[in-house]
């Protein structure tokens, strides 16, 4: 049997996923009024999360954030797939090449994890936050997971979204979505090219296994350079990904995940609005 | 408020249960069985399972391809804004400078690398007459002070031997020189004892203590460091050693799983250019 869990518990658990979601740091008078819980669970609430180090008060404010603990819990997640470490040099080789963004998708049921970043020298950068986690047809790092994959495949994907995220379904199915999977097959590789001149390009290039399909894409955020559509990936850059390529055909345990045992349809997340004006809200 | 016994004990299995999440922290390649857990937190089996009972039921623990064991579940990335700020170096070492400062009450420090150099970017100082000037932004060649050899010794032998080359002669304060055989001895102590101890020959006599800050790639990014007249610091060092070799050992278990890595313009204008 199952034991009875603690409902103050259940408050903390509250409180601890409402500020580490929230937009802005959230005053203890706040969290009472979107929880619903009375001012003095709150305040116990918070000192138990404080402790422990999950939330924090803002510096500057009157406002609580989260802490250190939730963002260790999730690099130690994240270091669990193998390829975060494996890949880092190759990404490293990429962001002082380009001077941009260059981030590791893997593979998350239906989902994409970013579970890897590195920044580039470039002054004005694409800040590609680690363990975010979107659904590879509507991100255009994680975009060539979607197109790399069989159609039956693309068939159980479409019904998953709609079934768990019906607002984020309709693309799937926009003549320009089916357009853009086309190129990216001929092309090898996915591109976003923003049509105003200060958001930057968005390489999604995929890491195949033996099978073809894609089980991990690289994203390099660019600053936008004249015809990147046209011009396609640099040779210096491609030599990296050859690089990248090779490690990953000797090594294909390297595409492991730590969650490989759990059944695709089972892996349900709840998604996070981007903050507005994000260059990909599109 | 808090006095209730019933809401005390609350507390008390709430505490347990965050207590049981954090023990997964660096737990990278190895699942929890609660006979493991309950060992490691000092905690009764049956506490134990109640509070991973509870974090399974919620989505942040899951059990593992054996069906026995536990592991960190998915639900841990939804723990995550799209607002928030990646912590940075400073973030991270806060509590662990806070820490000395309150183990040591002298000056500490926390300096990064930068090229040749380490910059220093935080500190608390002492209110104790004496100490170490903090200034944020002041940098020191790697191999003149406590917290840049710190850095140096646990560069590459190549790399050390170029700096020495493209540096000497090497300046110290006070006029003096450090010739290259004294820092080759120096960089081998670091090596062998995992932090630098600096004691500056010249009066006023000080000593200072600096802890290399590693990161995911297993590269020294800067240091954290404590110092203080040699009269008063002196014995305490001594005896403060095993603790500061434990919290600066706690600081590294996290800054080690810091993933996200950056890279810079050198000097040389070209490495930028594509």
């Amino acid at each position: 049997m199952r034991p009875p869990v603690n409902s103050s518990t259940l408050h903390v658990l509250h409180t601890l996923r409402l500020v580490c979601t929230a937009e802005a740091p959230l005053s203890h008078a706040e969290i009472s009024r979107r929880t619903d819980l009375p001012s003095t669970t709150v305040y116990r609430a918070l000192s138990t999360l404080e402790e422990a180090q999950y939330v924090q008060r803002s510096q500057g404010t009157t406002g609580y954030e989260a802490g250190i603990m939730p963002q260790l819990l999730l690099w130690t997640l994240l270091k669990r797939f193998a390829l975060a470490a494996a890949g880092t040099p190759f990404l490293t080789r990429l962001a002082e090449l380009s001077g941009g963004t260059a981030s590791l998708h893997m593979r998350l049921g239906w989902y994409a994890l970013r579970i890897s970043v590195v920044y580039g020298g470039d002054d004005i950068y694409h800040r590609d936050r680690l363990g975010e986690v979107v659904l590879p047809h509507a991100d255009p790092g994680s975009r060539s997971l979607f197109a790399f994959q069989s159609d039956d495949a693309f068939g159980a994907y479409r019904k998953f979204v709609l079934r768990h995220h019906e607002d984020a379904a309709r693309e799937i199915d926009r003549p320009q979505t089916r357009r853009d999977v086309e190129t990216a097959r001929e092309a090898g590789y996915a591109i976003a090219e923003s049509s105003l001149d200060d958001l930057p390009a968005v390489f999604s290039i995929p890491l195949r296994d033996q099978t073809g399909r894609a089980m991990a894409a690289i994203a390099l955020s660019v600053a936008a350079f004249d015809g990147a559509q046209s011009r396609g990936i640099p040779e210096p850059w491609r030599a990296v990904l050859t690089d990248f390529e090779r490690l990953l055909a000797a090594q294909p345990a390297l595409f492991a995940s730590p969650y490989g045992h759990l059944a695709a349809e089972d892996i349900v997340i709840k998604l996070q609005k981007r903050p507005r004006g994000d260059a990909r809200d599109r | 408020m808090g006095t209730d016994p019933a809401i005390r004990e609350q507390n008390k299995a709430t505490a347990r249960v965050l207590a049981v999440l954090s023990a997964f922290v660096s737990r990278i390649d190895r699942s929890y069985g609660v006979t493991e857990l309950s060992d490691a937190l000092g905690m009764t089996k049956n506490m134990v399972y109640r509070a991973v009972s509870t974090l399974v039921d919620q989505g942040f623990l899951i059990r593992d391809a054996s069906g026995t064991r536990y592991e960190l579940g998915l639900r841990i990335l939804e723990l995550q804004s799209a607002r928030a700020r990646e912590p940075d170096m400073r973030g991270l070492c806060s509590p662990s400078m806070h820490a000395i400062y309150e183990l040591t009450g002298e000056t500490v420090s926390l300096s990064v690398r930068r090229g040749d150099a380490v910059v220093f970017i935080d500190g608390l100082e002492t209110s104790q007459p004496g100490t170490w000037r903090n200034q944020i932004g002041d940098y020191r060649p790697l191999h003149s002070v406590a917290s840049s050899r710190a850095v140096l010794a646990f560069l590459t032998d190549a790399e050390i031997e170029d700096y020495i080359a493209r540096r000497s002669p090497l300046k110290m304060s006070g006029n003096q020189t450090v010739s290259p055989q004294e820092l080759w001895s120096a960089v081998r102590e670091i090596r062998a004892r995992g932090y630098a101890r600096y004691q500056r020959n010249i009066r006023p006599r000080m000593i200072s203590l600096a802890f290399p800050i590693w990161d995911a790639r297993n590269t020294v990014q800067g240091a954290i460091a404590v110092g203080g007249p040699q009269d008063r610091f002196g014995r305490d060092a001594e005896a403060l050693l095993p603790k500061l070799v434990e919290i600066a050992g706690e600081l590294n278990a996290r800054t080690r799983l810091y993933p996200t890595a950056f890279t810079f313009f050198s000097d040389d204008a070209s490495a930028g250019a594509r």
